[in-house]
């Protein structure tokens, strides 16, 4: 158990530094000047002195290795620099947008709980009628359909003809719809697939006609043994999928103008404002890694094969 | 004292139903089997034969593509082939249980012992967790497991002994009138196999409910059961109290079974008698065993097997003879005339 | 006699591909499907007599005629031209992706898998952690840093894509190495070379053609996405994906902007999807690559 939590801590203090590096090397290769392009921006005439003194002021007359030490002394202290375009803290930036990109993808992920589970729970009970053959096709869509046509379609269906939706910004429950359908529609699609897969084998399992023969019902059998079991592959594929959705929200927050990460991102590539940027990647990073740290932390919860070091490991 | 039969099958026949809904083949036909309070009923066959399919049909778990196309299947003096699904699964546990033959099979990994066997009587009564958990480690206590430990274990920290004993009491732990247990010790090695019988048996004794032990390891059938059942392709070829069938086995392919075991005493043969060709798959028409059998004759391939029965002890062949009569006799002590056919 | 093993070899193999298609209805559809894009990107120059990029100002948004199948955009262009000059873009740097990929990620598998050791410990750490960076976090990286362009997208592809198949390999070099035919041919003085890629690589051939038939489907929609966004394609090329966003501000009165590329590239990434299921079906592989969108 130490062991393993170690060696994802260890990971994830790997994947940072490596990510840091990555980034604040890129950072220094990347074409143009901040400095000037950051002047350029405040529309004043600038002169030789404006431009050293901005330098001076942002660190970049020392030697990159300093650089890179002073610059993550302060990552260390969750001191991400400051904004380019805005003068903010990252840090502050970040955070007062992070609810908003948290809450895009929480609806996802409850659109994809809500299409789920009935849809993979009915065929699999059904295989070969109707449900499942909806889960099929579904799933091969789910897998094909690019995200931002979905979305484009979704507003001009039900935002422009129908008017259903409001298309644009944040608000109440209205605004959520679409876009959480747009980004947890795919991931559904998939889990349904992968949700039935799992309870079809789990219910040919010799244990559940066990239980049957021990009067125990069918509902008690669903929900406390085949569902169980049919949530290992799903739980691994989440940690797979997270990716995914950290991506896919980058699209829907273009898309719906969702005031969120990724439009602050997005924002911050097309003005070049590195520090953005970067505190983005590593966030994003630190995420993936430590959700698939729970993953793991669950994995384990749920098959005690795995906790007692029996069977295969995580 | 004349007691109430606890299980009655007559003329249970179970098919294979095909997509379009109609039934394709039968894989168990005309089966009759009663078992008695108190009694150890043994049904042995090869693989394939359809003991476990008529296990199953008891159980109410015949799997989607099979069904009961003929016969009934009395519990308790009540009809229970035609109970909808969920009068079945009352019971289920309650009145007839199941051990099953893979140890590890019978409960989910992923969960713990007791939870799985307090769920079990907790599916059956209205009781709380604290009697459930008292009442599944008295049984654990009863089938010889330190029950505290068993009951906070992980299926797979326990042996295979120890499952199969755990399973054992969950099966024992309602007081059913009926237990089939269905090859329970194929998995295991002899001596715990021994003791799990041993204890089947004590138990037994002790709840008076009636065993119907299915195998294909015919010498502890031999050695524990009051009467015992032949199958082969799907029906029933010899029934009969043990000792009786043993003795004087009325069927060829009883006969050729029992000479294809190893004798419990005396010298081992250079080579066991095995019966010759391959098992048969099931017939719609005439004897299943009539390819592989060498008293066969014409009729056996025609004549629906439903052969002689005598009051206690019965058998499917046309030509046999609790008399010790001439059909089989007069082929049989002709050794050279076996030879020819068994080659 | 080598002439004679060989066909004794070869010919259940053909033969399995024969009963291959006719037994997969979805590996059918997904082949057909594409084959439809294929001839219609190659024949682009003959069906689309027009140019796309050909701006005409005074015959724009118009509805579909004889001189344009699909109608022109806003900027008087034609749109079928567009797309069919789309699909060459897009499978094409699809291709090359994959190529790339293939190129870095199998020898990295066979030379990991086969060394063993430091080698492939190193090897792990490096894939732990770039697996902790999604692909598309890692496009906007290197869009942020180094810009938004067409190439940049593809380095950021390339950057993630080839380890998973450095994995298969390695995975399928690891299960190998170790058995009676791959000892057989080392007493017998091959070379490790020969070994690796006579014996060795064979064996992952399939998990391989499998892998990269669900990556097919996958990188199209990872660059459409991109460029949507404005991080890959730039306008005007004609990238399926950029052209969605070249149509977005007319999307109210003139939908079929979006509607066409979009179309396009549901049913090019669904024809691959197809041929990965079927392929995944008929070598017999486990759930393994099921589709993960993204």
């Amino acid at each position: 158990m130490v062991i393993i939590l170690g060696k994802r801590l260890f990971q994830l203090i790997f994947v940072l530094f490596l990510l840091s590096a990555a980034t604040f090397t890129m950072m220094k290769l990347a074409p143009g000047d901040p400095v000037r392009s950051l002047l350029r921006t405040d529309e004043f005439l600038t002169t030789q002195a404006d431009e050293a003194k901005l330098r001076k002021e942002l660190g970049f007359d020392l030697p990159i290795v300093v650089q890179y030490g002073e610059w993550m002394a302060g990552v260390m202290q969750l001191d991400l620099g400051k904004s380019y375009l805005t003068g903010k803290p990252v840090l502050d930036v970040m955070a007062s947008r992070l609810p908003i990109t948290a809450q895009l993808t929480g609806g996802a992920l409850l659109v994809m709980l809500l299409i789920t589970v009935p849809l993979g729970t009915a065929a699999a009970l059904m295989p070969g009628r109707w449900p499942d053959h909806l889960g099929r096709a579904l799933a091969l869509i789910g897998a094909s359909v690019p995200g931002f046509w979905l979305g484009l379609l979704l507003i001009y269906g039900f935002s422009y003809k129908l008017q259903l939706f409001p298309s644009m910004g944040k608000g109440g429950f209205f605004h959520m719809v679409l876009p959480c359908f747009t980004l947890g529609f795919s991931l559904a699609a998939v889990y349904a697939r992968l949700l039935r897969n799992g309870l079809l084998e789990s219910l040919s399992q010799h244990y559940i006609r066990a239980a049957r023969a021990r009067g125990v019902s069918e509902r008690v059998i669903l929900t406390r043994y085949a569902f169980r079991a049919a949530l290992l592959p799903v739980v691994t594929m989440f940690g797979m999928s997270i990716g995914y959705l950290l991506g896919g929200a980058v699209v829907v927050e273009t898309l719906f103008s969702w005031p969120g990460l990724g439009n602050m991102v997005m924002d911050a590539i097309f003005g070049r404002d590195y520090p953005v940027i970067q505190g983005y990647v590593l966030f994003t990073g630190a995420v993936v890694v430590m959700i698939n740290l729970i993953v793991d932390l669950s994995y384990r919860a749920i098959d005690p094969r795995i906790r007692f070091g029996k069977g295969e490991s995580a | 004292m004349i007691k109430n039969p606890v299980l009655q099958i007559s003329g249970l026949s179970v098919a294979l139903r095909a997509h379009s809904g109609s039934w394709i083949r039968h894989l168990v036909q005309g089966i009759n089997l009663t078992l008695y309070p108190g009694e150890m009923h043994g049904l042995v066959g090869e693989s394939g034969s359809g003991k476990s399919i008529t296990a199953s049909a008891v159980l109410g778990l015949l799997p989607g593509s099979l069904g009961i196309t003929e016969g009934e299947i009395l519990l308790n003096g009540k009809a229970i082939h035609r109970l909808p699904e969920k009068a079945k699964r009352r019971l289920r546990g309650r009145e007839m249980a199941c051990i099953f033959q893979n140890d590890q099979g019978s409960f989910a990994p992923f969960r713990k012992i007791g939870k799985q066997l307090t769920e079990a009587l907790q599916a059956h009564e209205k009781m709380s967790s604290r009697e459930a958990r008292e009442i599944s480690c008295e049984w654990l206590e009863r089938v010889k497991l330190p029950a505290q430990r068993v009951f906070d274990s992980y299926p797979f920290q326990l042996s295979g002994g120890q499952l199969q004993r755990t399973s054992l009491a969950a099966s024992l732990m309602m007081k059913p009138s009926l237990i089939i247990a269905d090859e329970p010790t194929t998995a295991l090695d002899v001596l715990t196999a021994e003791q799990i019988l041993d204890l089947l048996s004590g138990l037994q004794k002790k709840t008076e409910c009636a065993v119907l032990l299915i195998s294909h390891d015919l010498t502890s059938v031999l050695k524990r059961t009051d009467r015992m059942s032949v199958m082969y392709g799907g029906h029933l070829m010899e029934s009969g109290p043990t000792a009786s069938v043993r003795r004087n086995p009325l069927h060829p392919y009883t006969k050729m079974l029992l000479k294809a075991r190893p004798p419990l005493d005396g010298f081992m043969p250079d080579r066991l008698a095995a019966i010759p060709g391959e098992p048969g798959a099931v017939a719609d028409q005439g004897c299943p065993f009539a390819p592989r059998c060498p008293y066969r004759k014409e009729a056996c391939v025609h004549m629906p097997a439903s052969g002689v029965r005598a009051d206690d002890h019965s058998s499917a062949c046309l030509f046999a003879d609790p008399e010790g009569g001439d059909s089989i006799a007069a082929v049989a002590r002709s050794d050279q005339d076996r030879e020819v056919v068994w080659r | 006699m080598n002439a004679a093993i060989k066909k004794a070899v070869l010919r259940p193999a053909r033969n399995g591909r024969y009963v291959w298609l006719s037994a997969n209805p979805l590996l059918l559809i997904g082949i057909s499907l594409l084959f439809v894009f294929m001839l219609l990107a190659l024949s682009g120059w003959l069906l689309a007599a027009n140019d796309p990029l050909a701006v005409n100002m005074a015959e724009r948004l118009k509805s579909p005629s004889l001189e344009y199948p699909l109608g022109t955009d806003h900027m008087g262009r034609c749109i079928f031209s567009r797309l069919i000059s789309g699909a060459r873009t897009t499978l094409g740097i699809t291709a090359m992706v994959l190529m790339t990929v293939m190129v870095i990620g199998i020898p990295m598998g066979l030379l990991c898998g086969y060394a063993g050791g430091r080698i492939d410990a190193l090897f792990m750490r490096l894939v732990d952690g770039l697996l902790a960076l999604p692909e598309f976090i890692l496009a906007i990286a290197v869009a942020g840093f180094l810009g938004p362009s067409l190439m940049n997208l593809m380095l950021s592809v390339v950057l993630v894509k080839w380890i998973g198949y450095a994995r298969v390999v390695r995975g399928v070099v690891m299960a190998e190495r170790e058995k009676e035919y791959i000892l057989a041919a080392r007493v017998g003085g091959a070379r490790t070379f020969k070994l690796l890629f006579r014996h060795l690589l064979p064996q992952a051939v399939s998990p391989v053609m499998v892998l990269a038939a669900f990556d097919v489907g996958k990188v199209i929609l990872t660059i459409s996405s991109l460029s949507y966004l404005g991080l890959g394609a730039q306008p005007p090329a004609p990238e399926w994906g950029a052209m969605l966003n070249d149509g977005r501000p007319y999307f109210q009165t003139a939908p079929e902007l979006m509607l066409y590329p979009g179309a396009a590239i549901m049913l090019v990434v669904l024809a691959f999807n197809l041929i990965g299921d079927g392929l995944r079906n008929v070598l017999d592989l486990k759930e393994r690559w099921r589709g993960n969108p993204g």
